[in-house]
């Protein structure tokens, strides 16, 4: 157990703002966080130590999540939930917070594809072979993903920088 | 690493780009999994873990369970077939007895003579054997394979005995026994010794065979 939890320790920022920032939705991104991690304890004897326990993980989680969305199409009123989670809070008047909130909308927006290879890396700190192996494509696809992602995030983060927070 | 320097310069560029990105996404206000989900998430683990039967199942995975029965199975199956070959009584002596015969065989005698006296042996031998394990057989069926196993090995060692005290003459038998001690069968050579000495108590033996 103590094995366990110092696992937890290290991986549960990362995995919870993964999940959260794939669904866009913190009840959904509970369950599906408490769901992945369950998964990891039953199938822990199928793990080889041979292969870094994060990109296990990260794999684990992906399945998961996809599993979620191919079961539960995303309904309207989850879209609106989401658009609603996409306010600008009271508090964040602040010039990097404004920033850092142009940039979670920006992620959003991307395809799916380049999302998750997007969130891999910046959340899950995953490099790209490990990327391209959750995902299931061969490394120079993940690797390209990766690149069409950061592209598209820095053109709409300069076409935003042009509006005010409250257009977004 | 990459030896091409534009596409090296590509790869900083891109990993540049995703810090900044990261720099941004991971500032204040980042959310975190709440604690109540935290525990839930270690309770949870800790049920699975601490429910019985798992640390058993975790060394040894039921997976495994099958193969490593059937694999068990094969091998006490074959060990038996192997064990009930050595068992049967005779075979393994007839090799041996032949070629014993033909070479102690007197010069006169044919080869066909020593042929029957061999089988009549290997007869004589199972007879044997089979008497003295007749008394046994209300004793369970292992006990009776073991006697009748030490039987015919004690009756093979009489019944050689038996034919070489009307073949050999002392020089051989003594040359016999010296090839017995080289080769380090002490229980047959003690066995050889007495019968040699029942037959020719007053024959000398050789310094070699005296202790």
């Amino acid at each position: 157990m103590e094995a366990f939890e110092h696992l937890y320790e290290r991986h549960r920022t990362g995995l919870y703002r993964y999940v959260l920032r794939k669904t866009g939705h913190t009840a959904t991104a509970n369950d599906l966080f408490q769901g992945a991690w369950e998964k990891v304890v039953r199938a822990r004897a199928q793990y080889k130590p041979a292969t870094p326990f994060r990109a296990w993980l990260y794999r684990i989680t992906y399945n998961h999540v996809m599993d979620y969305f191919r079961r539960v199409q995303p309904t309207t009123g989850m879209q609106e939930e989401r658009l609603e989670s996409l306010e600008p809070g009271p508090d964040m008047q602040a010039a990097m917070e404004a920033k850092a909130h142009r940039l979670r909308i920006a992620i959003r927006q991307l395809p799916e594809k380049q999302k998750d290879a997007l969130l891999l890396k910046l959340e899950g700190g995953l490099d790209t072979g490990e990327i391209a192996a959750v995902t299931g494509v061969n490394r120079e696809t993940a690797k390209s993903r990766l690149r069409y992602a950061t592209v598209k995030l820095k053109e709409m983060l300069k076409d935003d920088s042009t509006d005010t927070p409250d257009d977004i | 690493m990459t030896s091409d320097p534009g596409k090296q310069k590509a790869k900083d560029k891109l990993e540049h780009d995703l810090e900044d990105i990261r720099a941004v996404l991971s500032g204040p206000g980042s959310p975190e999994p709440p604690d109540l989900l935290n525990q839930a998430v270690l309770n949870a683990a800790r049920r699975e873990l601490d429910r019985p039967g798992q640390r058993w199942r975790r060394r040894f995975p039921v997976r495994w369970m099958g193969a490593f029965a059937t694999a068990s199975v094969i091998i006490l199956a074959l060990g038996l077939i192997v064990q009930q070959e050595q068992e049967l009584p005779g075979l393994p002596g007839i090799e041996e007895d032949r070629m014993k015969l033909k070479s102690e065989a007197p010069l006169g005698e044919s080869k066909d003579a020593a042929e029957k006296q061999l089988i009549s042996k290997s007869i004589d031998r199972d007879d044997a054997a089979k008497q003295r394990v007749a008394p046994m057989a209300a004793a369970p069926a292992k006990t009776v394979e073991f006697a009748a196993e030490e039987v015919a090995d004690e009756s093979a060692l009489q019944e050689q005995g038996d034919a070489m005290e009307g073949v050999r003459s002392p020089e051989d038998w003594i040359d016999l026994m010296l090839e017995l001690k080289s080769s380090n069968q002490l229980n047959r050579l003690s066995n050889e010794l007495e019968a040699f000495r029942s037959v020719y108590p007053d024959h000398p033996l050789p310094t070699e065979l005296r202790d």
